[in-house]
């Protein structure tokens, strides 16, 4: 069994990656910048309370996923997955992760805001497609 | 018979990679565990977590079974010894009662009940739940995040709450010898100080070692073993525990053996 990932092209946000359960959402976030560039905790939390406030989630800082909704879930796994190394982040169907897309134009533009300079792939089956055309990202089909 | 035999051998042979695998993680995490770069901010905040959860949250429970069972046990211990005449060697007998076997096997077992359990349904849950696929996914390693932390607080937890049960019970121990034999604390302080030996000690804080090394080792590896339903859980935690109690046990009669030769 292996006990690490070594890809290091991308990094993947899907149903299958969920945030740890015994973690607040700034720890969630925290861990990675801990681990990989081993900054200390106080520095690391901070910086994902910052980024938390810019998504307009703030809020949700000291709560554990459980006490969450779906769309602030969401943007704390986004977070997340910027906080890693690889250049690239790819978004496997966000319907099984949000209650639904009608919302999704709006989160990608909050996602775009915070300028992390990572390339985002949302992959998606073409029954969503409609749900992206307002959004005014490139699309591929 | 041949589909007997061919039973024994699927079954030996089942058993011993079974073995085997257990040997090779246990040797991993080892490596982990003296390797500098698996440690980071997040594994140290992790160990401090789990040696507050291990060692700090049973005390006040811990130092009442401590007391009781300690006071009553060397009762009949010094009880025992008065009425085989062997008042002599009274020191000598509460010392490796208490010191080499009674405080690393009873503080194992408290430790097993309370966060062996535990840690084997909390990685268990991880594994249903693709937790632990989300650290993989991070580049996160599994050993130097999640068990290093558990193993090494296990080892201090137990190493030192044996330590202290042996203190408690033998101070406590002191409340029976007055009442039953009007022993003064002078005495009774002289007759164990004069008992005890460096050996006493290796054997304490090794076994507290060994009992603390598998106390987490056996758990995390049952419930990494786990499948991905939720009824695989209380499984993973019952095949954990027999393993681990089997364990205990073998480490216990190694440690006699050992002490007789």
């Amino acid at each position: 069994m292996p006990y690490i990932q070594n890809d290091t092209e991308h990094v993947l946000l899907s149903s299958k990656t969920p945030l740890l359960s015994n973690l607040d959402m700034k720890e969630n976030i925290a861990l990675i910048k801990e681990v990989h560039h081993k900054k200390p905790r106080e520095t690391a939390e901070a910086e994902a309370k910052e980024l938390l406030s810019r998504l307009g989630v703030g809020h949700v800082a000291d709560l554990r996923s459980n006490k969450c909704t779906k769309e602030e879930i969401f943007y704390v796994m986004t977070i997340r997955a910027l906080m890693c190394d690889q250049p690239k982040v790819f978004i496997k169907t966000p319907l099984q992760l949000l209650e639904n897309l009608d919302n999704i134009c709006s989160i990608i533009q909050n996602i775009e805001n915070l300028h992390q300079n990572k390339g985002i792939i949302i992959l998606d089956t073409k029954t969503n497609l409609h749900h992206y055309k307002e959004c005014g990202c490139s699309i591929v089909e | 018979m041949q589909a007997f035999l061919s039973n024994i051998g699927e079954k030996t042979i089942r058993t011993l990679t079974s073995v085997a695998e257990v040997l090779r993680f246990t040797i991993l995490c080892l490596a982990h565990m003296f390797l500098p770069s698996s440690y980071n901010p997040a594994t140290i905040m992790v160990l401090v977590k789990q040696i507050y959860f291990t060692a700090v949250g049973i005390l006040p429970l811990f130092m009442f079974m401590s007391i009781a069972f300690g006071s009553v046990i060397i009762g009949v211990v010094i009880s025992l010894a008065m009425q085989y005449g062997l008042q002599e060697r009274i020191g000598s007998i509460l010392v490796s009662f208490s010191v080499d076997e009674f405080a690393p096997f009873f503080t194992t077992l408290l430790i097993s009940l309370r966060s062996s359990t535990a840690v084997n349904t909390e990685i268990a849950t991880m594994k249903v739940n693709h937790e632990l696929d989300t650290l993989k996914e991070y580049r996160i390693d599994l050993i130097d995040y999640l068990f290093v932390p558990r193993i090494i607080s296990g080892i201090i937890s137990v190493t030192s709450l044996s330590i202290l049960f042996a203190i408690v019970m033998l101070a406590s121990g002191y409340i029976f010898a007055f009442f039953t034999m009007g022993m003064d604390l002078y005495t009774y302080k002289m007759l164990l100080l004069n008992a005890i030996e460096p050996k006493d000690l290796i054997v304490l804080i090794s076994k507290g070692v060994a009992f603390g090394f598998v106390t987490m080792v056996i758990p995390i590896y049952s419930g990494l073993n786990a499948f991905d339903s939720y009824t695989a859980i209380p499984i993973s935690v019952l095949n954990g525990m027999v393993k681990l109690f089997i364990a205990i046990f073998m480490i216990e009669v190694t440690s006699l053996l050992l002490q007789s030769l």
